[in-house]
């Protein structure tokens, strides 16, 4: 029988209300703009893992291994076992809600299931069926869902849609942390080979070259030496870089997309410029050449293993402590990780600032310092001479990194570089800020040109504080110490406040910063020229 | 006039019936959240669609100038371009006003002799959605624009060392 043909009438009666349907039905649209690509299967097979081949989230057929099931609810009873945060994530929540509505996921584009109470459901209502005597014997009565291939295809969904940021658990009352279940989430998914190129990828590069974009080391010093050649142009002052030195007494490891995307490459200027004005006897090293670690986004054996370098090479090189640059999630794998994976490392020592004398307590266990805590430091004690008035072309607002934000409450030393940097400066909304700061939307991987409208409703939160800052307050740059927001925020800014930069606060150090020897300078970092300086630069 | 004039006294209960319209248009358990919660930071969306929504109803009402009803409509659609809406969703909700006017009209207004007046009143409507598609191919065209200029961020290095070598040739280079 034919199908039935709708009557023009019927055409005419369009109904624009979503369809009703409950949660626990999983069938998901994958729509373009909403996804990331799927991981190419030679950077599967470089890192060793599950089920390399060709697919797509779109293809009807995820090519998943026969006993795919059993896979996963074997890798359950594993992390439950291991992992006693995820048992009481499972067993914990009592729906309260308070999470809801503080995901920017679910902020901008109002789909329910990135609130993070049913982000969790999605996993908590398997572990129910299968876990627990109620769920076995009631099945969805108690909660509990059937694991279905539709199931997988859900949480690859909603677990590539949450950014790690952990703004949720700032506000539940038993501080589930909704990072850590997506964490778990996608080290499941990852046992049947389902992963996002972006995430695998500068994986596997970082594997085998030690930075994501798989630069090997000759191309490496190509690149800090080019930010020398332009720095000396701009100066008129040399700087040393040096790259794998031995003996040095401070090794320095920042995200590889400082030497070599925009707007990180003028952070670079400024560490350059900020490490020889200060005499810093360091080094810079071409194979632990990248501070972030994709391994947070894919497992935790990959989080140690691609760590481990930083390590490795401080040892080498016989070094004494380590100084990490402007990161995001850098910092979290560093504060919450690094020293249980593969330290200690008795081998370093205490960081001690040699141009100040400080003793930086806080790190006295990793050994490693967060760059702002350094220079602001430097500043307290007197030993920059800073031209603020250098900066007077940006209003400056602050966007707290969620990692370094949620996860190592660095909160003040930013804003301290800022303000002796900078002489026009302005907070953003106070829930939106500093432990409440809404995340960028690209974090924990999804920073993909495919993903670009999922992006860009995810973004939103933060982005209307900026609006609101740069409507009311004239703001024209938003800066921050993350890799991911430099290159994001760019993006994020063209979209919903057109007219408004972004850029790290190493660059506002390096505009503001008065050098031994310099050349009367015309221009900030960006060949940009400055406030009362453009007829000379003209 | 005597349709306008009558609007005019019914413009709250057109907007609140549009408002509702409009929420509608996004999952049950959001649309309250996006009408309840009231801080414009914790809840961009909702605060953006009941701001704009009622500059755009007064523009169809006679009661704003085009020159704030424009902004308004650009910052609407601009939200809607990148939610989980087709093409024709994103603008959909413009058109619920013409239904909406006529419930709140009363019968009266409804009668035959009033057929020029709401003709005038639905070209209104008319002339609002076809600004909202225009706007909303321009985001999508931006959307491009700013995808191109994302990648080449990511290879700025790549590119400024390109340059170099194009404006310093090799001696003898072409």
């Amino acid at each position: 029988m034919a199908e039935k043909q709708p009557k023009p009438e019927d055409l005419a009666q369009v109904d624009y209300r979503p369809p009703k349907k409950g949660w626990m039905d999983p069938h998901v649209d994958f729509r373009k703009g909403t996804y990331c690509y799927s991981a190419l299967a030679k950077n599967i097979e470089y890192l060793g893992m599950p089920n390399p081949r060709d697919w797509q989230p779109f293809d009807a057929d995820w090519k998943l291994p026969p006993n795919w099931k059993q896979i996963i609810l074997d890798g359950m009873k594993d992390r439950l076992e291991k992992y006693r945060s995820f048992r009481l994530f499972m067993d914990i929540c009592v729906r309260c809600g308070a999470c809801a509505d503080k995901c920017h996921f679910y902020v901008g584009s109002g789909d329910p299931k990135n609130m993070p109470v049913l982000r969790a459901e999605l996993i908590r209502s398997v572990y129910r069926r299968y876990f627990t005597p109620a769920g076995k014997a009631f099945g969805a009565l108690a909660g509990g869902r059937e694991l279905t291939e539709d199931v997988i295809k859900e949480w690859f969904y909603y677990f590539y849609q949450c950014t790690e940021c952990r703004r949720c658990s700032v506000f539940c009352p038993y501080g589930i942390d909704q990072a850590e279940i997506t964490m778990i989430g996608r080290e499941l998914l990852n046992l049947l080979g389902l992963n996002i190129n972006w995430v695998i990828e500068p994986a596997a590069n970082c594997f085998r070259t030690g930075n994501h974009l798989g630069i090997q080391p000759h191309g490496f010093a190509d690149s800090i030496g080019f930010a020398v050649d332009e720095l000396e142009e701009i100066t008129g002052v040399r700087v040393e870089a040096p790259i794998n030195r031995k003996g040095a007494e401070v090794l320095f490891v920042t995200p590889s997309a400082d030497y070599f995307g925009t707007p990180h490459y003028y952070t670079l200027l400024g560490y350059l410029q900020l490490f020889h004005e200060i005499g810093l006897d360091y080094t810079w090293s071409a194979f632990a050449g990248e501070g972030g670690n994709f391994g947070l986004f894919t497992s935790h054996e990959m989080i140690k293993r691609l760590n481990n370098k930083i390590y490795a090479e401080a040892k080498r090189l016989g070094v004494k402590w380590i100084i990490g640059g402007e990161c995001g999630h850098m910092w979290r794998v560093i504060h919450q990780y690094m020293d249980t994976m593969n330290g200690p490392a008795n081998f370093l020592e205490v960081p001690k600032s040699p141009i100040t004398g400080t003793v930086f307590e806080n790190a006295k266990s990793t050994k490693m310092v967060h760059i702002t805590e350094f220079t602001s430091d430097l500043i307290r004690n007197g030993k920059l001479k800073l031209d603020p008035t250098r900066n007077d072309h940006w209003n400056v607002t602050f966007h707290d990194s969620c990692n370094p934000a949620r996860a190592m409450g660095l909160f003040e030393e930013p804003r301290y570089v800022i303000k002796n940097t900078c002489r026009n400066f302005h907070e953003m909304p106070e829930n939106t800020i500093r432990e409440q700061t809404f995340c960028c939307g690209s974090g924990a991987g999804l920073g993909t040109d495919e993903n670009f409208e999922m992006r860009m409703r995810g973004g939103l939160p933060r982005a209307n504080a900026v609006k609101h800052v740069h409507e009311t307050k004239g703001v024209n740059v938003l800066s921050c110490i993350c890799a991911i927001d430099k290159a994001n925020l760019s993006t994020l800014m063209e979209y919903w406040v057109p007219g408004v930069e972004v850029a790290g606060i190493h660059e506002f150090v390096g505009n503001a910063l008065v050098m031994k020897g310099e050349k009367e300078r015309t221009t900030d970092l960006r060949g940009t020229p400055l406030r009362g300086k453009e007829a000379a630069h003209a | 006039m005597a349709l306008m004039e009558s609007l005019h006294g019914r413009r709250a209960a057109i907007l609140e019936r549009w408002l509702q319209g409009v929420m509608e248009t996004y999952p049950a358990e959001t649309g309250r959240f996006f009408t309840q919660v009231k801080d414009p930071f914790a809840n961009p969306v909702g605060a953006t669609l009941s701001r704009e929504l009622a500059v755009l109803c007064d523009g169809v009402l006679g009661l704003a100038k085009p020159a704030e009803v424009a902004p308004a409509l650009e910052s609407l659609i601009k939200l809607r371009s990148v939610q989980d809406f087709t093409a024709s969703q994103v603008v959909s909700f413009i058109f619920f006003l013409k239904q909406i006017a006529r419930e709140q009209a009363g019968e009266a207004l409804r009668a035959a002799p009033m057929a020029a007046e709401w003709a005038a009143f639905d070209a209104r409507v008319d002339d609002l959605a076809l600004g909202a598609f225009d706007i909303y191919s321009a985001n999508r065209e931006k959307i491009c624009d700013i995808r191109l200029g994302e990648m080449r961020r990511k290879i700025f290095m790549l590119e400024k060392a390109s340059r170099l070598f194009d404006e310093d040739p090799e001696p003898g280079g072409s």
